[in-house]
């Protein structure tokens, strides 16, 4: 398991979004002793030339080596990219594990990623968004660069209940329509919608310049299908039921996950989408530095971003 | 189907155990609310159908195997015909031995034991299972196949019962489960059973060490399935009986001459003598007439076994139906005795005298003595009618003589033979059954005779010695001269008279100076007067060649020749030899009629012999005629008689056809009957022919002794015997029914309970899902 930079018994009992988003980033901030990047949203621009008073470490050392000129990487950020954060709220993220003790429901993972994203980019003083969906939007905080914005995201993400079936890929759509201004968007989901509705969804967001970032969340029982004995599996979202003997099935039902995910990974790529599969058995904190450290990686190394 | 541990049956409810604890764990689950339903939903569309099916296959695997296994320890049978739903027919082959022996015509009330063995057979047949085959055999001292193969007509069997015939015949019971056996081994059915219906005489039983009985009830018991044998006894207890065991002629020649008189042997069975027994004795002549009684005794009490003597005279010659009859009793049929005689009337003999020219001077040839011999009065006095009616002819005075007019041909010291007469004699003896008797003399030529009627004829009974039999010239003082015959073994027909004390010495007397050496080859000979006990050579005479003994290398075939030596001389050489050849016999004498050999012609003994010689051969066509129940009826015709259809009639009033077969040789034809089922007369008659030809059958003397077995001594004789006894006299049905238990089934029923547990075991494992 990842090292975590935060320890569980004291996350578990911040009872506070907001204080335990802090808590996630601020923790792994210090942890990795370097912010992951500058901003989340944040991306290379352009250089500028060193003045004093700059912060060293946004300097360009590769070009001093060529140069020996002084010159400042300017980022997106500066720019004023918008990061809109997108999260399921539907009735399949409600999904509780019932074999991990203190397990938390993926909607509640969900709402930790949203609001530890949320306090990261405003930490950044970046913008951002965020919106709750199932079928269709039902919340949407606009986006903001002030520092209590925070407050608010998690005042509405506290009193989210999930319901609903999921619509990923109308959302999107919807998201599209609605976020003129070309920028980041973060969908949250367990992505339990039509595969073809979401790839329209994504395909929708990359045509009109946005960056899309795709963190999948999936409970390690979805993962593993680890159920023993005769188990009822009631459906969240399906008014369905199934009598069976796990064991019995696990073997298909992993094939047509993998087959499922291998599919939406594969879509992902093709449209130049970040995709990040996540159990909510990985602590957050782990979660979101690697991502965040793997994607500073790439945009150092001239990875992909929004707009190209 | 019914069960041996019934109460283990009951565990097969266990079988809903696996249902049970399915249906419980369908009841016993975890409740999941699932968010990836979309991709379990596809999994159980694919799986569903598969999985369904496996979870039936085992828990019916399962359910099954504690189902069999139950039902195994509760050791199921299958009645007979229970399988019949599901296609298998004639489960159950039965035979039923019906004892058709004599002694079950005991009649106790109105009923014989045979008419309740019927009544029970029905009873037996009629409640057989559904499907059944019974087969029908008639046990007497020989099975007699009525149904021979299990039959499923059950209305045909009953109807075959109905109409099954009481014979005459011993009882072997032996030889009837044999024949039960035989029929079972090969019939295919799930059971079977074998029937015996029968008195249970002791002596119908084998004995407790029989060999071939214990061998076949060995064979029995091994056989996969064993057939049950239920025994059911139609006996009565009763012992008391009176039967007559036999009638016997007193004289083996019985002609019109003089008075005969026949001993009767009356038994009285059981523990009290019979009181008051009446013994008759009757007489038929040779047609189909009625007998009727021509001498009658009352004995006051019989008790076991008593001699009785009765006499008549027979007034014409041929056969005579004689028997011998007790008064009615509870078992009729052993309450007579017969008899088939052949009575001598007046017999023709033809003599050929070699000498005429001696014989005509006064009284002195052989055919003198001979014809003073045989009709010792004057043919022409009406009131004085021989016996014997004898002619002399010469061999010239033959061309005017027609052999098969005379009964008998006597050649008296013939030197020629010409070929005529040998030809003649041939077909005389052989072919027309009549007899030879041949004396020798001075004018016998040996090496003639050797060719003419032994190497040619085939009659004479052995070949002539170049050799002679002589005694010496000179006797001592005191010592007679000559040889004589030897006064032991006196036992052929012909010298049978001599063998009494008072007889003895006339058979003595007779003093020859010479005879002809008979050479007869071993295998020619039917026995031999043994030589212990002969007297030595007289004195004066010279030893003698001794008899001729077999050829090295060869043994006497005991039984199998066609010639006797009658009576021999004091050397032991043959004396009189007899050959049966054909229909006929021959009688050699060795020596010569006449006084030129010796003084025999002189003597006594000559009287008897003479006549007795006479008698044997103008009998000789006769067959023996008196026998036992299921022995077999011979008849000789001659050969142009071959393909006639000859009617036999049994006692009963039944008649049957049978055709004359030519025999081997082609000299004769022959019929025979062995279907001599019932005791009385048998009449052979054939179309166109006035002779009737009268057989005697009698049953067997152990069938009066009406001693039967009980259960216990069954059981204590034969204990390694497994059988069932059913009492006659009550209801069969129950006993049976409780008695007949089905094939038992539990290794079939284990096996499936291996084979599912293996199943389960092997498809339990298949499906197993593995670690994903």
């Amino acid at each position: 398991m990842a090292k975590t930079y935060l320890d569980p018994k004291i996350l578990a009992k911040i009872s506070r979004l907001d204080l335990k988003a802090k808590y996630v980033v601020e923790g792994f901030i210090s942890g990795m002793h370097k912010s992951p990047y500058k901003g989340f949203s944040v991306e290379f621009a352009q250089h500028r030339g060193y003045v004093a008073g700059d912060d060293l470490k946004h300097l360009d050392w590769r070009v001093y080596a060529k140069n020996e000129r002084l010159y400042i990487k300017q980022y997106e950020a500066e720019t004023n990219l918008v990061t809109t954060i997108l999260m399921d709220a539907s009735s399949s993220m409600a999904y509780t594990s019932p074999n991990a003790k203190g397990a938390s429901a993926k909607l509640e993972y969900a709402k930790l990623v949203v609001a530890s994203l949320s306090y990261l980019v405003l930490g950044q003083s970046d913008a951002v968004a965020v919106g709750v969906f199932d079928q269709e939007i039902k919340d949407f905080v606009p986006r903001s660069t002030r520092k209590v914005h925070i407050n608010r995201i998690c005042a509405t993400l506290a009193k989210i209940e999930p319901q609903n079936k999921t619509g990923v890929g109308a959302v999107m759509h919807a998201i599209a329509e609605r976020v003129k201004r070309r920028g980041i968007i973060v969908v949250v989901s367990d992505l339990f919608d039509t595969l073809e509705d979401v790839l329209s969804g994504i395909q929708h967001l990359r045509h009109d310049g946005h960056e899309v970032v795709l963190l999948h969340l999936l409970d390690r029982d979805e993962l593993t299908f680890p159920f023993e004995g005769l188990v009822q599996f009631k459906g969240l979202e399906i008014a369905n039921q199934v009598l069976c003997h796990p064991r019995m099935v696990k073997k298909t039902y992993l094939e047509e996950l993998h087959k499922f995910l291998t599919a939406v990974k594969g879509a992902c790529t093709r449209n130049g989408v970040d995709y990040v599969q996540i159990s909510t058995d990985t602590p957050v904190d782990i979660a979101l530095s690697a991502y965040l450290t793997s994607r500073e990686r790439m945009m150092l190394s001239g990875g992909r971003g929004a707009g190209r | 189907m019914s069960f041996l541990n019934a109460f283990l049956a009951g565990f097969a409810a266990l079988a809903a155990i696996p249902i049970i604890i399915h249906l419980l764990n369908q009841r016993r689950f975890k409740v999941v609310s699932w968010a990836a339903m979309e991709f379990l939903l596809a999994t159980i569309e694919k799986n569903s159908r598969r999985l369904q099916l496996r979870d039936i296959i085992l828990m019916a695997l399962r359910a099954a195997a504690i189902a069999f296994l139950a039902l195994a320890l509760a050791r199921p049978t299958i009645a007979p015909g229970g399988l019949s739903l599901i296609g298998q027919q004639g489960e159950t082959a039965a035979v039923v031995l019906l004892d058709n022996s004599l002694s079950m015509g005991y009649q106790v009330g109105n009923e014989t034991r045979f008419a309740l063995a019927k009544r029970k057979a029905k009873e037996i047949i009629e409640h057989l299972p559904p499907g059944s085959g019974v087969a029908l055999v008639l046990v007497s001292d020989i099975p007699v196949d009525d149904i021979p193969e299990p039959s499923h007509d059950i209305a045909f069997a009953v109807s075959e019962v109905g109409k099954a015939p009481l014979s005459d015949g011993g009882t072997d019971i032996a030889g009837g489960i044999a024949r039960a056996w035989k029929i079972l081994k090969t019939a295919p059915a799930v059971s079977k059973e074998i029937y015996l219906i029968t008195d249970n005489q002791a002596n119908g039983w084998p004995s407790a060490d029989n060999a071939a009985w214990s061998k076949l009830s060995d064979e029995i018991a091994a056989a996969k399935p064993a057939p049950k044998l239920f025994v059911t006894h139609v006996g009565d207890g009763a012992t008391d009986n009176v039967s007559v065991d036999s009638l016997v002629a007193e004289d083996e020649q019985v002609t019109t001459e003089s008075d005969v008189g026949f001993i009767a042997t009356v038994h009285s069975h059981g523990t009290a003598p019979a009181h008051g027994v009446s013994v008759e004795l009757q007489v038929g002549d040779g047609k189909a007439g009625p007998m009727r009684t021509v001498a009658s005794q009352v004995l006051d009490s019989v008790d076991g076994v008593q001699q009785v003597r009765l006499e008549t005279r027979f007034t014409e010659g041929g056969d005579h139906r004689v028997a011998v009859t007790t008064g009615i009793d509870h078992l009729p049929a052993d309450n007579s005795r017969y008899l088939a005689l052949s009575v001598i009337d007046r017999v023709r003999v033809l003599i050929i005298d070699g000498s005429p020219a001696e014989s005509g001077q006064g009284f002195g040839g052989e055919s003198d003595f001979l014809k003073a011999a045989l009709s010792p009065r004057d043919l022409d006095a009406e009131e004085h009618k021989a016996l014997i009616d004898t002619e002399v002819t010469s061999l010239a005075g033959l061309a005017d003589k027609t052999l098969r007019d005379f009964s008998a041909v006597i050649l008296a010291n013939l030197g020629e033979l010409p070929p005529g007469l040998v030809e003649g004699l041939k077909t005389y003896v052989k072919a027309e059954g009549h007899g030879l008797i041949i004396f020798l003399g001075d004018n016998v030529q040996p090496g003639r005779y050797n060719q003419l009627l032994y190497d040619q004829a085939g009659l004479l009974p052995g070949r002539l010695s170049e050799h002679m039999i002589e005694a010496d010239e000179e006797a001592g003082a005191g010592k007679e001269h000559g040889f004589g015959f030897a006064t032991s073994n006196l036992s052929h027909p012909v010298v049978s008279f001599f063998a009494d004390k008072e007889t003895q010495p006339f058979l003595a007397q007779p003093r020859f100076r010479k005879a002809f050496t008979v050479e007869i080859p071993a295998a020619d000979l039917i026995a031999s007067p043994a030589a212990p006990g002969a007297t030595a050579p007289a004195p004066g005479a010279s030893a003698p060649a001794p008899a001729p003994t077999p050829a090295p290398g060869t043994a006497p075939a005991a039984g199998s020749g066609s010639v006797a030596v009658v009576a021999r001389f004091q050397g032991l050489q043959p004396a009189i030899i007899e050959r049966s050849t054909g229909r006929g016999k021959v009688l050699l004498f060795a020596s010569s009629a006449s006084r030129s050999w010796g003084d025999f012609p002189l003597r006594p003994a000559f009287l008897m012999l003479a006549r007795r010689m006479v008698a044997e051969v103008a009998g000789a066509h006769q067959p023996d005629k008196t026998m036992l129940v299921h022995d077999r009826i011979v008849e000789t015709f001659g050969a142009k008689e071959a393909g006639a259809a000859v009617t036999v009639r049994d006692p009963r009033g039944g008649s049957s056809q049978i055709t004359a077969l030519l025999t081997q040789s082609g000299e004769l034809s022959q019929v025979e009957d062995s279907d001599t089922h019932f005791a009385g007369f048998y009449q052979l008659t054939r179309p166109g022919a006035e002779a009737i030809h009268i057989f005697a059958v009698n049953p067997p003397r152990a069938e009066s002794e009406l001693e039967a077995l009980d259960e216990a001594s069954l059981r204590a004789r034969f204990p390694k015997l497994d059988f069932q006894w059913l009492d006659g006299h009550a209801a069969l049905t129950g006993v049976i029914d409780q008695k007949r238990s089905g094939r038992e089934i539990w290794p079939l029923l284990f096996a499936l309970t291996c084979l599912c547990l293996m199943a389960e075991s092997f498809l339990a494992l298949r499906w197993a899902p593995r670690g994903a």
